[in-house]
């Protein structure tokens, strides 16, 4: 293998030239300027209807004529253009930081064992204080979400409740029902109301999580390994005792897709593990809980690509003065 | 302008499924030759992802031939190979993300202002179990 570097792209097909980028420039200006000519001489003859005609026929024949000549030329060029372009493969691998050569065999990614599994997603832990590894909640927090509920549950309806009120107005000085008004404004109330209620739902998460204060979890090994068996550990600083404290392993499918001209994000639980149930834990169902659970064999392994992932999380469930409570904290599950 | 065919490319793999870090086994052909105007013959193993998302893709092994560095004279045809894979990403069929591996040969010809290109793929489990 040498060490000669790769060859730099093939340069794309030629571009039609900037002379006929000029020629085209300067046929469009002269084609407006006669558009305006003629549309200039109908509204001085009197011919009003002919004004818009005069204007923009010439430049809607120029248009045409003009893809006529250079669309093929245009189409051929951004055709030849990508197929000159690098590959996507020889862009990935080159990517890599390897190196590519030509005609031999290019080292393999992981032969440094530096990355071993570098598409496995990493969540990142702290070292914990009762077994080895803290792990980080994931998502955002009840505050949060509340504050984020309130902000946009005030903004809508702000803006609706001046409708509303103008709605009413109506019905006051005229007597008698604004049908058609209320029959339009009666959607948008409705999803007021949802905000509102929406809310009110993360009001009360975030009353329970202050209730409950801090709930940690650490966890004997990570990243874990399906079949190991992990000992798990978890404990809350507030005053109010969780109760039916559940663990669950769950997956989740992240996809980012081009919608328009923004970014998406979907997302999709796929799989869920029980690993602590309350019911069958000899030592209670409160905290602090300390309890070994077995990983479930044949998981797929966290996957962390850029418009891909697969995420693995320890979801926390329990109730709390007849409270749900649930928390996610990011876990990373090796291949076995 | 002379039309030429479009090449004829085959990839068999000696099995649908491998193991983790195990050795990808094959062999590609082109059929007649590579075209006499070739620009590039490009063999990669990678994986990519489909589903909702915008593709991913990574590139485990990559061989590239071409005619002016004098490799493309040179390139067995057939051209057996094998490739040690990666422990992951494993093969994968979710709802949202779906993660293929395959073995791919790009063959770009053509006269200069009309590059033609023809890819054949042949798909592959990379699974722990070594079963699809």
């Amino acid at each position: 293998m040498t060490d000669e570097p790769l060859d730099p792209p093939p340069a794309a097909a030629p571009w039609p030239g900037s002379a006929s980028c000029g020629l085209f420039v300067f046929g469009f200006v002269v084609t407006a300027l006669i558009g305006m000519g003629l549309a200039f001489w109908a509204a001085v003859t009197g011919n009003v209807v002919l004004v818009p005609v005069g204007f923009f026929a010439p430049i809607l024949v120029y248009g045409i004529g003009s893809a006529i000549v250079f669309g093929p030329r245009i189409v051929r060029h951004m055709r030849e253009a990508s197929r000159n372009a690098p590959s996507p493969e020889s862009v990935a691998a080159v990517a890599h930081g390897e190196g590519v050569e030509l005609g031999t065999k290019v080292a393999a990614p992981w032969e440094d064992v530096a990355e071993v599994n570098p598409t496995v997603h990493d969540a990142g832990t702290t070292p914990g204080k009762v077994l080895a590894y803290r792990l980080a909640q994931v998502g955002m927090t009840p505050g949060c979400r509340f504050g984020c509920a309130v902000a946009v549950a005030i903004f809508w309806n702000a803006i609706l409740s001046s409708f509303v009120i103008d709605a009413f107005n109506k019905w006051n000085r005229a007597g008698q029902i604004p049908w058609l008004d209320m029959l339009f404004l009666t959607p948008f109330v409705l999803v007021g109301l949802l905000m509102i209620g929406t809310a009110f739902f993360f009001g009360v998460r975030w009353f329970v999580s202050t209730l409950t204060g801090q709930v940690a979890v650490e966890v004997s090994a990570h990243p874990m390994l399906p079949g190991d068996v992990v000992r798990i550990h978890i404990a809350q600083t507030g005053t109010f005792r969780l109760v039916r404290v559940a663990v669950l392993l769950v997956c989740t499918e992240e996809a980012t897709y081009i919608a328009g001209t923004s970014k998406s994000t979907a997302k999709k639980e796929v799989a869920k593990h029980p690993l602590v149930d309350p019911g069958a834990n000899p030592d209670g169902d409160g905290l602090p809980l300390t309890t070994d659970s077995t990983i479930p064999t044949g998981l797929m392994h966290s996957f962390d690509a850029p418009n891909n992932k697969i995420k693995w999380v320890l979801r926390v469930t329990a109730r709390v003065m007849g409270f749900s409570f649930s928390n996610d904290y990011g876990v990373t599950v090796n291949p076995r | 302008m002379i039309r030429v065919e479009e090449p004829d490319i085959r990839i068999e793999l000696a099995t649908e499924a491998f193991a983790p870090s195990g050795e990808l086994a094959g062999v590609f052909v082109i059929a007649g030759g590579p075209p006499p105007d070739a620009r590039s013959v490009e063999f990669s193993v990678m994986w990519r992802t489909s589903g909702k998302g915008t593709e991913d893709i990574g590139v485990a092994h990559y061989q590239a031939w071409k005619p002016g560095d004098g490799t493309l004279a040179s390139m067995p045809n057939p051209n057996t190979f094998t490739v040690t894979l990666p422990n992951t990403p494993w093969s994968y069929d979710g709802t949202l993300v779906k993660i293929h591996w395959l073995a791919r040969v790009r063959v770009r010809y053509g006269p200069e202002g009309d590059t033609r290109e023809v890819v054949q793929d042949a798909e592959f489990a990379l699974t722990p179990s070594g079963r699809v």
